[in-house]
């Protein structure tokens, strides 16, 4: 159990930035992930953490204390890599036993840590074979038994999903979230994708051009982001967002007045408004405010359906369910369902609301 | 259909080009003295094993041989110990400059020995090694060094720098990651480069020719050139010695091969 501190870490290559100040408290057994677009810092930030890069300026606390000097080994951390990593002239209990042999750990507790770590992860029948003996999803429960056998004080995930297919990833998802559940020790993961980061972590951090954007529960995160690269990196189909005006609490959106119903009157001037699919309904009761939108693409997910509209000029997805029919080419009535929106500023991409 | 004539006609041209001298060589330590100047005949009419004899009669060429060896030897396996530690760093290690210095090793290959001799001869002699096997392995695996180094950074580049990093968090120093992970995986460019360096040293005249004396320490290349005598060339001897110095090489080369070979490949595919 220990509290991860990054307080304000740059990291530079030369003339790059790939961190700018980044400040960060990851919490004592707390799952967090870094999520972001390539190229963004986030594994530059893992690898700072890890011990495996030097900060170019600002420091990294373990439970207050700073350890931005020490090597991995002495920061007692474990790391499970993208690419896994494995030893490949080692069998499969060498590379669970190797870190414990590096630390000295006693034969026999040795053998006996790594069985055990072997049968948590269901890979005790493969262990005098080699890695490439190994099909890709029990390569990947090697490098995560290499990494549990220690018992580190911080999990450190590369990207640990990215290289095996649909299935096996979701099931390997729900197998991390177990196992944090068991170890109650502190995750840090990294990952580019949206919905491993929202499923897996209590907590994530969005990450762009080695700054931190955001960060919040995976709910703060989609309901309230903070600017329109998290509203639209966030969520799949991503946020919509569209150019309107707000005057008076009423809301000129292409065209047309609305009554800016839920948004706070106090706002005056240009906005962006961002709109969750799952917030815009189609065909809503007579009551409700709703504006004429033109049906352009169906696609039906099974459970669900995106529609895709056209609605004075700006494209627009709703998730609606799969007993709402709807065709291309269709004109309907649409609600925005304002009283869920976000409000950016166009200039800066910033959230207006607190 | 001409143009498998014409590949085969290639093939066999290389074949005849790189295999001929030695042919020759051989055919030639297999002929009566009487026919070594005169063609026809290309073969011998009477082979006759004389020759090989006349090798081993009136100078110590078993001890030339083992000489021969523990200079190779000895060079492969200290340029090997030196290269791998120097290459690992240069490869996976926070090295200053290190493009400078792989740069530099580079031009240093190009350095003509001949230029060197007098100065090496000069601390060769202050050192009191002069007519040692060990001043040969020295000096040899200084020229070994600079081409061991260039060859071997490729190969530890090629191991995953993951495998570094993994090595790193599991516990490693900087030397048990090289022990442990990097040297094992990368066994097949160390026989690939082990036995360049040991045919270079194997072969090395310049050096063995200068620095060494009496028998105690000549090696087989330097014992070749003095094989002519004052009045006559032996031919056929030197045909016959020039076999024998080939057999070890081959033989050598014969028993690493497949390791040599997926060195080789696995420099030239990720």
């Amino acid at each position: 159990m220990t509290e991860v501190r990054v307080e304000g870490v740059t990291r530079r290559f030369g003339n790059v930035e790939a961190l700018r100040g980044v400040d960060l408290t990851i919490a004592s057994g707390e799952f967090l992930s870094l999520v972001g677009s390539s190229g963004c810092g986030k594994s530059t930030l893992l690898h700072v953490i890890a011990g495996l890069e030097r900060a170019s300026e600002g420091t990294v606390r373990f439970d207050g204390v700073d350890v931005s000097a020490l090597s991995p080994r002495e920061r007692d951390v474990a790391v499970v890599f993208q690419t896994y990593a494995l030893y490949p002239h080692m069998s499969v209990f060498d590379n669970l036993g190797f870190p414990l042999r590096m630390s000295r750990v006693p034969r026999e507790e040795l053998r006996r840590r790594v069985r055990e770590t072997a049968e948590l992860l269901r890979i005790d029948d493969l262990l005098s074979r080699r890695p490439r003996e190994l099909s890709g999803g029990q390569r990947q429960r090697v490098a995560l038994g290499r990494a549990i056998v220690r018992r580190p004080r911080v999990f450190l995930f590369d990207e640990p999903l990215s290289n095996l297919d649909a299935r096996l990833r979701l099931e390997t998802r729900a197998e991390l979230k177990r196992l944090h559940e068991q170890l109650r020790t502190t995750f840090i993961y990294v990952t580019h994708d949206q919905t491993e980061a929202m499923t897996l972590s209590q907590r994530l951090a969005v990450l762009r051009a080695g700054e931190v954007l955001q960060v919040g529960t995976p709910e703060e995160v989609y309901r309230r982001p903070a600017d329109t690269f998290v509203a639209t990196f966030v969520g799949s189909p991503p946020m919509n967002l569209i150019p309107a005006r707000l005057d008076g609490g009423r809301l000129a959106v292409g065209g047309v007045e609305l009554p800016a119903g839920g948004l706070p009157p106090s706002f005056r001037g240009d906005v962006l408004i961002g709109l969750r699919p799952e917030d815009l309904a189609l065909r809503p009761g007579p009551g409700e405010p709703a504006m004429p939108a033109t049906v352009t693409l169906v696609e039906p997910l099974g459970p669900e359906s995106y529609v895709h509209l056209d609605f004075a000029g700006h494209a627009l997805v709703a998730r609606v369910g799969p007993d709402v029919p709807v065709r291309a080419g269709e004109r309907l009535r649409v609600s925005l369902g304002l009283g869920a929106a976000s409000l950016f500023d166009p200039e800066t991409g910033r959230r207006l609301q607190t | 259909m001409i143009r498998r004539a014409a590949l085969w006609g290639a093939m066999l041209l290389v074949l005849a080009w790189s295999l001929g001298p030695f042919l020759w060589q051989g055919l030639t330590s297999l002929k009566p003295t009487g026919e070594l100047s005169r063609l026809p005949p290309i073969l011998p009419t009477a082979p006759t094993l004389d020759h090989y004899r006349g090798v081993f009669e009136g100078r110590p060429f078993a001890r030339y041989l083992l000489n021969s060896a523990a200079v190779a030897g000895g060079t492969t396996l200290l340029a090997l110990a030196v290269g791998s530690l120097a290459a690992f760093a240069l490869a996976r290690l926070p090295v200053p400059g290190r493009r400078l210095i792989l740069g530099l090793f580079l031009s240093i290959t190009m350095f003509p020995p001949i230029a060197t001799v007098s100065p090496l001869y000069l601390g060769v002699r202050a050192l009191g090694l002069r007519d040692t096997l060990f001043a040969l392995i020295v000096v040899d695996t200084t020229f070994a060094l600079p081409l061991a180094v260039w060859v071997l950074t490729g190969f530890f580049r090629e191991i995953p720098e993951d495998l570094h990093r993994a090595a790193r968090v599991d516990g490693c120093t900087p030397f048990q990651a090289f022990r442990r992970v990097h040297l094992p995986l990368a066994a097949p460019g160390l026989f690939a480069t082990g036995i360049l360096v040991f045919i270079a040293a194997w072969n090395e005249l310049l050096f063995a020719l200068t620095f060494t004396a009496t028998d105690r320490s000549r090696t087989v290349p330097v014992a070749l050139a003095l094989f002519p005598g004052l009045h006559e060339v032996p031919w056929g001897e030197i045909a016959a010695a020039s076999v024998i110095v080939t057999i070890p090489l081959v033989v050598l080369v014969l028993l690493f091969q497949r390791r040599i070979v997926s060195g080789l490949l696995s420099g030239a595919v990720k």
